[in-house]
């Protein structure tokens, strides 16, 4: 890589040029003064496409992702800066705590869905190269890297969670079709010790209560909300219902199959109309379905104003929206006495309630 | 010569190397151009308030001028006359009048076009520029009072587009038309000196003019400002090698210890729009039409969305941020709005950089890695910089003959407008209280992104301002970073390049 000055209407012009070096005497040939020549890659053979060589350096990019760039960068000859002013703390609320949270959840369920995920772990922290982690396979372990996330990790990390919090209903639903007993799941998230440690008394109190209730009693409840929606569907205009449809065939499959099965771990089984909704930390997550206002151009070029139905997803520690909040809270306390009204007037006097 | 490759050339040796240490960046960024936030952002004002105001600041300006140069001026023992409004300018009376020029170009684009767009078979090309061959363009003077028709040889020798304030002189012929004897427009406005603001800040923190004397001798000395434009990150491999090797230059990793030396005295990165080449990684409505009846998706979709240009644009700006801070101005292919100004480019879309962005949210301190706005104005060290992403220099050179770059920019000094052309062809925010693309304070250096050569020059104003112009090409396609030394205002150019890359 041979460097050079020349002078162009009185402006200078450094190059930096990259050359085979077959080539090399060729180039030097054009340039006034050359400053300095050094290699840039060996091989044993030449190379067709230069550029084949900008590979390295997204390998290199990719693998010290989890480096401090601040701390090694001096080691590798990098100028350096003392003034550089980086934020420190104040991570993304989320991200950090959601992997502690959410890992234990789905450990018990199946080995087989645990050994895909936790090579992800291993192959994270083997990038880490530094962090000599010792021990590759235990829980404690796993909770290391996550814990003390650097923010080159930052990406990394919320690439596994993604994985994790796809499959994350999966698994508990396995676990659900093979045993189909409240106890056993109960009980295998009761083994779980970092579980308990991660997750706040909201989500143990959602255990208890649910363990509690038998079967049949939860399943009433399910239709009793189906019911609900229902009204709450009719009382909304046809095209309405008809846009409601896909945007239920949208959730995701799995908690369509838990409404029959009528699973009674997840926070959700209680509020139906909600998928998907896990506490975890402190922090809640899902998605929850909210009415929007529209505005659409048609072919024709109109505006069309709408009001649809569609699924967001919220985190963190917003509280739960008390529209939705308060129906569950009255159904978990009075559940039977609904029960009894249910055929006949009850459902009106639920609908004025509602608003 | 071979001594010079000795110290790469030779086993390693004992000591260890000493860490090359970059010059300090004196830097105070002004905010002149970001708009109001959210919700204080208005879109249902007037344009015509932006032209209103923009005569009201500049007329003074010009008239001093003019009054200067014509004030006993006389042509065949008549003498010129001042003429308040254009209105007011009598049938064969030698006199003078300020407005504002408005090019009435048939192939301008014009806004009823859009509103007929339906009855269109096809849409016609968009124009390289809005002049016509025939001579069917006309140029105006208009303020609110009215419209006057210029005429005459001077037009062609002085450049003018739409919304630049001027002040003429000459007489309305029989025809109705203005002949247009001489021209003057607002010239440079005052020039800060260096270190002006940076000192004025510091007296009014401090609140004793004795520390200003300190503060000045413990300025070390300055380095380099790297300006690079147009690095069209498209997030494909197989095109970045050439980046590759800015980066490794800027980081000092590539050269011997000479060239290293000297990128350590590279202060600054200073970005000029469009880093990314496709900006709108959102398909058009056109496109998405088609598509509509498809599948609908919630959520994210892969198919609809590239995050391989953001990604690597982070990547890039992560890798230098521990030793060099940027500034980033976004281009018109840029994540950012497109009308002008153009807001910074969210650093939520940057998540690695982002780290490295200013703490405070009240601007009070400006961040190390400082996303700002196109047009941006700011001090680095001592010296007021001012520059855009490129789209009033292009958008000027539509109106105009010739590819003259510089003398286009030159003319944003001179018209004292920073955006002439906006909002006539130039999309810009209804700018209510203020025009904020009047130029008030001259700066030292103006560069403009996006062109296709480097270009630059020195040009002097009536009070002797000094302005150095530097028209930034592309990277992507030249490989050319401007480096300015800012000591000097000196520049030279940086060229990265692959011999016979096939």
């Amino acid at each position: 890589m041979p460097q050079q000055e020349q002078e162009e209407q009185g402006i200078p012009v450094r190059s930096i040029t990259l050359v085979r070096e077959q080539d090399l005497d060729e180039l030097k040939s054009t340039y006034d003064q050359i400053d300095s020549i050094h290699i840039y890659s060996i091989g044993p053979s030449s190379i067709q496409n230069l550029e084949v060589l900008s590979e390295c350096n997204r390998k290199i990019t990719k693998q010290f992702i989890t480096e401090d760039p601040l701390v090694c960068g001096k080691q590798y000859g990098v100028i350096q800066n003392r003034n550089v002013k980086r934020r420190t703390g104040r991570r993304p609320p989320g991200v950090t705590p959601a992997i502690p949270g959410s890992k234990p959840v789905e450990r018990p369920s199946t080995p087989k869905v645990q050994a895909p995920s936790s090579p992800g772990e291993i192959t994270a922290k083997s990038e880490s190269s530094k962090s000599k982690a010792t021990v590759p396979e235990t829980s404690t372990a796993d909770d290391k890297p996550a814990s003390r996330p650097p923010p080159k990790v930052k990406r990394e990390a919320s690439d596994i969670f993604k994985s994790f919090s796809k499959s994350k209903t999966k698994p508990k639903l396995r676990a659900e079709e093979t045993s189909t007993s409240v106890e056993s799941a109960a009980v295998s998230n009761a083994d779980d010790s970092p579980m308990k440690d991660a997750s706040e008394d909201e989500q143990e109190e959602d255990f208890i209560t649910t363990s509690k209730t038998d079967p049949s009693s939860s399943k009433s409840k399910t239709a009793r909300a189906e019911e609900l929606r229902k009204m709450m569907d009719e009382e909304e205009d046809e095209e309405m219902k008809d846009a409601e449809t896909p945007a239920q065939a949208d959730e995701p499959a799995p908690q369509d199959d838990s409404e029959p099965i009528d699973r009674p771990t997840a926070p959700s089984a209680e509020t139906s109309p909600e998928p998907a909704v896990t506490t975890s930390g402190g922090r809640r997550r899902g998605r929850r379905k909210v009415m929007r206002k529209k505005t659409i151009k048609d072919e024709e070029g109109y505006l069309v104003t709408k009001e649809e139905p569609a699924w967001e997803s919220f985190s963190e520690d917003e509280p739960p929206p008390t529209k939705e909040r308060t129906p569950f809270s009255t159904g978990g306390s009075s559940k039977t006495k609904k029960q009894a009204t249910k055929p006949g007037q009850g459902n009106i006097m639920t609908f004025f309630g509602k608003k | 010569m071979a001594e010079l490759f000795e110290v790469l050339l030779q086993p390693p040796g004992e000591d260890t190397e000493v860490a090359l240490e970059r010059v300090k960046s004196s830097y105070n960024p002004l905010h002149s151009y970001n708009l109001a936030p959210g919700g204080h952002k208005h879109y249902q004002q007037q344009y015509a308030d932006m032209y209103f105001l923009r005569l009201a600041v500049l007329k003074p300006a010009v008239e001093e001028l003019a009054r200067d140069a014509w004030g006993d001026f006389q042509i065949a023992n008549e003498k010129v006359r001042h003429v308040d409004r254009v209105l007011d300018v009598r049938q064969g009376e030698l006199c003078w009048v300020a407005g504002t020029v408005y090019m009435d170009m048939p192939l301008k684009p014009n806004i009823l076009d859009d509103i007929s767009k339906d009855h269109w078979i096809a849409a016609p090309p968009p124009r390289e520029k809005y002049l016509s061959r025939n001579g069917q363009d006309l140029t105006m003077l208009e303020d609110e009072s009215g419209r006057l028709r210029l005429i005459g040889s001077v037009l062609h020798v002085q450049m003018l587009v739409t919304g630049c304030i001027i002040a003429v002189m000459g007489t309305e012929n029989a025809d109705g038309d203005f002949e247009v004897v001489d021209i003057k427009v607002p010239d440079l406005p005052r020039q800060p000196q260096r270190w002006e603001r940076d000192e004025a800040d510091a007296v009014l923190a401090n609140g004793s003019p004795k520390s200003k004397k300190t503060s000045q001798k413990k300025r070390d000395q300055s380095g380099k400002i790297a300006i690079v434009s147009g690095l069209s990150i498209s997030g494909d491999e197989g095109d970045v090698l050439r980046l590759d090797l800015l980066m490794e230059y800027l980081l000092g990793e590539a050269g011997g210890p000479s060239t290293q030396q000297d990128a350590s005295r590279i202060s600054r990165l200073i970005i000029a729009g469009n880093s990314i080449s496709e900006g709108n990684p959102l398909r058009s409505e056109d496109l998405l039409a088609d598509t509509k009846k498809a599948t609908k998706k919630y959520g994210y979709d892969s198919s609809a969305y590239n995050p391989l240009p953001t990604a690597s644009l982070d990547e890039f700006l992560a890798t230098l941020l521990p030793s060099l801070p940027v500034t980033i101005l976004p281009g018109e292919s840029d994540p950012a709005n497109v009308s002008l100004p153009q807001q910074p480019i969210h650093p939520a879309m940057l998540p690695r950089s982002r780290n490295y962005t200013s703490v405070t949210d009240d601007n009070s301190e400006p961040g190390w890695f400082d996303s700002v706005t196109n047009p941006w104005e700011g001090d680095i060290d001592g010296w007021r910089f001012m520059g855009n992403g490129g789209q009033p220099i292009d958008d000027i050179f539509k109106y105009v003959e010739g590819d003259e770059r510089l003398e286009m920019t030159e003319n944003l000094l001179r018209w004292r407008c920073a955006v002439p052309t906006a909002p006539d062809t130039l999309w810009c925010y209804p700018f209510q209280d203020k025009d904020q693309f009047v130029i008030e304070e001259c700066p030292h250096v103006l560069f403009i992104g996006g062109q296709h050569d480097f270009e630059t020059t020195v040009i002097e104003g009536p009070e002797g301002q000094k302005v150095r112009l530097i028209a930034v090409p592309r990277f992507k396609e030249t490989g050319e970073v401007v480096l300015i030394d800012s000591e000097t205002l000196e520049v030279e150019v940086v060229k990265f390049d692959l011999f016979n890359d096939t």
